[in-house]
C-alpha cells in the first residue's frame, strides 16, 4: 500500500510541476530559460509526431514505449490539458455533495473516439493537420494559456500586451469554459471520447505490460474504486477496469479497503489477455465495422475536399515567423499551440485571422505594428515543439527572408519636407535600406537593396511618415537573403584630437 | 562646512597652481598627483583624453574636472543616461561602453548620491539592449539600478518653452524626478542625424521618436536639448567609435578604437569637439550634423572651441 501511496503522490507532484512549468512558460516566458522550456515542450507527443523528421522521433518512441509498459501515464503526467481537467475534477469533489457520489462508470464511446482517431490519422498522413489544431490537447492548452492567461498577467502587472487578439481570446475562452464544465462533472470525458491522443494511447494501453486490475476473488463490489475514478472506467460490478480509458492515477488503489485493486504485471502474449469487457471485444458487429469504414471515408473525403478547395496563396497580408519555410509547410506542421507567440520578446507574432486562409486561422503570423523581428533573436524557433518554425543556426536565421522591402519615396519625410530623418536606415540590420546622398541636395535619401532585405520589419515599424514610406511585403515562401557585402577592414590611427 | 569647503578648494587651488596646471593648452604629459583635485580656477571647460582603458580615461578626466563631488552632492537622486539603443555587444560600439557607465555610477554613489538610475528608450527590444550591451550588469555591479523605459507610462508630458518644433514631448519620469543627471553617449555616425552624440542622446529620454523624425529631426534634437534640467556633465565615450553604418552598425568593420573620451559641461562644445575628432576618421562637418549649430542658436553652448579652456591629455 505504501508503494501505491508513493506512486500516487509522485504522480501528483510531477503533474503539478509540469502543469505549473508549462503555464508559467506561456504566461511569463523568460528568454533565459528557453532551453528548459523547449525541453518541456519537446515532450509533447503531437508536436513530436508532426516534427518526427526534425527531432521528434525520440519523444514519440519514448512515449509509445512508456505507454506500452505502464499504460496512459503520459495523460496523467505530461499532458497539460489532462492535468488541468484533473485539477478541476478534484476541485469539483470538494465542492459537490459527497453523498451524491455514486457509482461512476460509463460505457466507452468507442465508435466516436475511434472514428475521430481514424479521421485525424488519415488527415495527418496526408499532411492536413487542421483537425489537430482543434483537437490536440497540448495545442488547446497553449491557445488558452497564451490568449487568456498571458493577457491577464499583463493586465495585472499593468503592462501593455501587444499580441492581444480578441477573436483568439473568445475562441480560447469558449474552449476553456466547455472543458471546465465537462471536467467538473464528468472528469476526463474529453480525454476518453474526443482526444485523439487519449484514444491512440488508450488503444496501446489495452496491451500494456503493467495494468490496473481488480482481483475478482477478494472484491466485494463496494464501488469505492469506481466512485473515485475520474476516467469513469471501472465497472465494479464485474469487476473490471477498462484500461483503454484508465490514466493510471492510482486513486482507486489507495481507496480499496480490501486490497483487491492493484497495479500488476499483466502481459500475456496473444489476444486472450484482453479484459473480458464487452465493449472492448475486438470483433464487433457489422454496424461497428461500417462506422469505422465510414470514418475512414470521412477522413479521405476531408483530405480530398481540402486538396481541391485549397487555393495556392501567393500574396499573404502577414508574414510568417522566421523558419516557417512555405505557407503550405506551416499549415502542414503547426498546431497553433502559440508557444512562439508566448516566446516572442517583441510581441510581433500574433494569431492569424484570415491572413493564411480559413485553414490558417490562429496560426502564428507576424505584424510590424508594435515591433519588429530582433536580428539576434530566434526564440520562436527555439521553443517551437513541432519544428514548424525550423530551428537553424543564428547565422542562417539572420538571412531568412520573411518579406521584402518596398520603398515609396513619395511618402518619405526627407522627400516631402526636406528635413533629415533616416529612421529606416537606423533600424535596418543588413543595410538593405541606406541613407544615400543625392546630387543637388545636402540631404540623405533612403535607397533600398531588396536582395539584402530579410523582412524584419524594423523600417516599417519605425517609419514616421503617414502613410508609411517603407513597408515589408510578406512572402508566402521564405527564402535566403543575399549575404551582405561587408566593407573592407581599415584601421585608422589618429594622433591628435582634430581640434 | 562652507568655510571648510572654501579652504580646501583654496589650498588645492594653490597646490595645483604651483604645479603649473593653470591654463595649460599643450598636451599634458605631466600627471597630476593621484587624488589631488585641481582648484576652482584651474578647472578646464573641457577635457579631451586619449590612449587608455575606459575606466582610466574616465578617472583621469573626472579628476581634471574637479572630481565627481563637484557635480553630485550627498543625497542627490542621480540619473546616468547612456546610449543603450541597440541589442549589440560592446565591441560593436552601438551602445556606450559598459565599463565607463559602471565607473560613473560607482563614482556617483561614492560622491554620496542616494540612488543612481540608468535607462534608455531603446530602439531594439529593450531587454536585449539592456542585457547584451553589458550595461545592465555593469550598473547593477556598481550599485545602480536600471529603470524601465519601454512603455509610454514611464514618460510624462513636459513643456519646453524654448523649443521651436517639439514643444511638449513626453520625457522619462526618472529624469523629471532626479536632482542631477549625467549624459553619456557613445560616438557614432548616424544615417539620419549624421552624428549621434550628447544631444542626439536626448532622443532616448523622449517617448515619441517618430514625432522627432517627422518634424525636422535636427531641430527637434536641438529642442530636446533645451530641457531645462541640463546634464551636470556630458561625457562622450570615444573608446570604440562607429564610423560607418551607424547608429546600429552591421559588423566589426564599422568600428574604430581610438580609446578617447570627452568631458564637458558645455553640451554644444563637447559635441563640436567629438564631431571634429570624428572628422579625422570620416568626413563630417557641423553643417551636416546641424543640430549642433541649432543648439548654439538656442544658446545652449558654443561651437567656438578656441574660446574655451580645453585640457588635452594623452595617456
Amino acid at each position: 500500500m505504501h508503494l501505491y501511496g508513493f506512486l500516487k503522490w509522485s504522480r501528483r507532484i510531477i503533474a503539478l510541476a509540469v502543469f505549473a512549468g508549462l503555464t508559467y512558460f506561456f504566461i511569463a516566458f523568460s528568454a533565459k530559460a528557453a532551453g528548459v522550456w523547449s525541453t518541456l515542450l519537446g515532450l509533447q507527443i503531437v508536436p513530436a509526431i508532426l516534427g518526427i523528421a526534425t527531432g521528434g522521433l525520440v519523444t514519440v518512441l519514448i512515449v509509445l514505449l512508456i505507454t506500452l509498459l505502464f499504460g496512459r501515464v503520459y495523460c496523467s503526467l505530461l499532458c497539460p490539458l489532462g492535468i488541468y481537467q484533473d485539477i478541476i475534477y478534484r476541485l469539483g469533489l470538494f465542492i459537490r455533495n459527497k453523498k451524491k457520489r455514486r457509482t461512476r462508470y460509463t460505457k466507452p464511446r468507442n465508435t466516436l473516439r475511434y472514428s475521430i482517431l481514424i479521421i485525424v490519422v488519415i488527415c495527418v498522413a496526408f499532411s492536413f493537420v487542421l483537425p489537430l489544431v482543434w483537437l490536440d490537447p497540448y495545442g488547446l492548452f497553449g491557445k488558452m494559456a497564451a490568449n487568456i492567461g498571458r493577457p491577464l498577467a499583463y493586465v495585472i502587472s499593468g503592462s501593455k500586451y501587444d499580441a492581444w487578439n480578441l477573436a483568439a481570446f473568445l475562441v480560447s475562452a469558449a474552449i476553456l469554459i466547455a472543458l471546465t464544465i465537462t471536467a467538473f462533472f464528468k472528469g476526463r470525458l474529453y480525454c476518453n471520447t474526443i482526444c485523439p491522443v487519449g484514444t491512440l494511447l488508450g488503444f496501446i494501453s489495452r496491451y500494456s505490460i503493467f495494468r490496473i486490475q481488480i482481483d475478482p476473488g477478494s472484491c466485494t463490489h463496494c464501488q469505492l474504486c469506481s466512485m473515485n475514478c475520474k476516467a469513469f472506467c471501472i465497472d465494479a460490478g464485474k469487476p473490471v477496469v477498462d484500461n483503454s480509458r484508465c490514466v493510471v492515477c492510482f486513486n482507486c488503489i489507495s481507496k480499496c479497503v480490501k486490497g483487491s485493486v492493484g497495479y500488476r504485471f499483466a502481459w500475456k502474449p496473444g489476444k486472450k489477455a484482453l479484459p473480458a469487457s464487452e465493449e472492448n471485444k475486438p470483433s464487433g458487429g457489422t454496424s461497428r465495422r461500417a462506422f469505422l469504414l465510414a470514418a475512414m471515408g470521412t477522413g479521405a473525403g476531408v483530405v480530398l475536399l481540402n486538396r481541391f478547395t485549397e487555393k495556392k496563396i501567393i500574396n499573404i497580408p502577414n508574414a510568417m515567423p522566421p523558419g516557417a519555410g512555405t505557407l503550405d509547410r506551416l499549415k502542414d506542421t503547426c498546431i497553433a499551440c502559440h508557444a512562439c507567440i508566448a516566446a516572442c520578446p517583441a510581441h510581433i507574432i500574433k494569431p492569424a485571422m484570415g491572413a493564411f486562409g480559413w485553414q490558417g486561422f490562429l496560426l502564428p503570423s507576424v505584424s510590424y505594428d508594435n515591433g519588429f523581428c530582433g536580428f539576434d533573436c530566434q526564440k520562436c524557433q527555439e521553443v517551437c515543439p513541432s519544428g514548424a518554425l525550423q530551428l537553424m543556426t543564428l547565422e542562417e536565421k539572420k538571412r531568412v527572408k520573411m518579406g521584402v522591402v518596398k520603398l515609396m519615396l513619395e511618402n518619405c519625410i526627407v522627400e516631402k519636407f526636406g528635413t533629415d530623418c533616416g529612421a529606416c536606415d537606423e533600424h535596418c540590420p543588413v543595410k538593405a535600406v541606406r541613407m544615400t546622398p543625392r546630387e543637388g541636395s545636402d540631404k540623405l535619401f533612403p535607397k533600398t537593396t531588396p536582395a539584402l532585405c530579410i523582412g524584419c520589419g524594423g523600417c516599417e515599424f519605425i517609419c514616421p511618415a503617414r502613410p508609411k514610406a517603407i513597408v515589408v511585403l510578406p512572402l508566402s515562401e521564405q527564402r535566403q537573403a543575399d549575404e551582405p557585402v561587408i566593407d573592407a577592414t581599415i584601421n585608422i590611427e589618429v594622433d591628435g584630437f582634430g581640434f | 562646512m562652507e568655510r571648510r569647503h572654501f579652504l580646501k578648494t583654496a589650498v588645492l587651488g594653490a597646490v595645483a597652481g604651483t604645479v603649473g596646471l593653470k591654463g595649460m593648452k599643450l598636451f599634458a604629459s605631466e600627471k597630476t598627483a593621484p587624488g589631488t583635485l585641481p582648484g576652482k580656477d584651474s578647472i578646464p571647460d573641457m577635457v579631451a583624453i586619449m590612449g587608455g582603458e575606459p575606466e582610466q580615461l574616465y578617472a583621469r578626466a573626472i579628476q581634471e574636472m574637479g572630481g565627481m563631488s563637484r557635480y553630485i552632492k550627498p543625497g542627490m537622486k542621480v540619473v546616468v543616461k547612456p546610449n543603450i539603443g541597440w541589442d549589440k555587444s560592446p565591441e560593436y560600439a552601438a551602445c556606450t561602453n559598459p565599463l565607463l557607465v559602471g565607473a560613473i555610477v560607482k563614482d556617483c554613489l561614492a560622491a554620496g548620491a542616494s540612488e543612481v538610475k540608468v535607462f534608455d528608450h531603446t530602439c531594439d527590444h529593450w531587454r536585449g539592449c539592456y542585457e547584451n550591451s553589458g550595461i545592465q550588469e555593469a550598473v547593477k555591479k556598481a550599485g545602480g539600478e536600471m529603470a524601465n523605459a519601454h512603455e509610454e507610462r514611464y514618460f510624462r508630458e513636459t513643456e519646453l518653452p524654448m523649443a521651436l518644433r517639439m514643444k511638449k514631448p513626453k520625457i522619462h519620469e526618472a529624469l523629471l524626478e532626479c536632482d542631477a543627471w549625467i549624459n553619456v553617449p557613445v560616438l557614432k555616425n548616424h544615417g539620419g542625424a549624421r552624428m549621434t552624440l550628447c544631444m542626439k542622446n536626448y532622443m532616448g529620454i523622449v517617448w515619441d521618436r517618430r514625432f522627432m523624425h517627422s518634424n525636422d529631426l535636427q531641430q527637434c534634437i536641438a529642442d530636446a536639448a533645451t530641457f531645462e534640467k541640463r546634464p551636470v556633465l556630458n561625457i562622450v565615450d570615444g573608446y570604440r567609435i562607429m564610423t560607418q553604418n551607424g547608429p546600429k552598425g552591421r559588423s566589426l568593420e564599422d568600428v574604430q578604437t581610438p580609446k578617447a573620451l570627452f568631458m564637458s559641461q558645455d553640451i554644444v562644445a563637447v559635441d563640436t569637439a567629438a564631431t571634429q575628432f570624428f572628422n579625422q576618421f570620416s568626413a563630417m562637418t557641423l553643417e551636416d550634423a546641424s543640430h549642433i549649430l541649432l543648439a548654439e542658436k538656442h544658446q545652449l553652448g558654443t561651437t567656438k572651441l578656441d574660446s574655451l579652456n580645453i585640457k588635452r591629455i594623452r595617456l
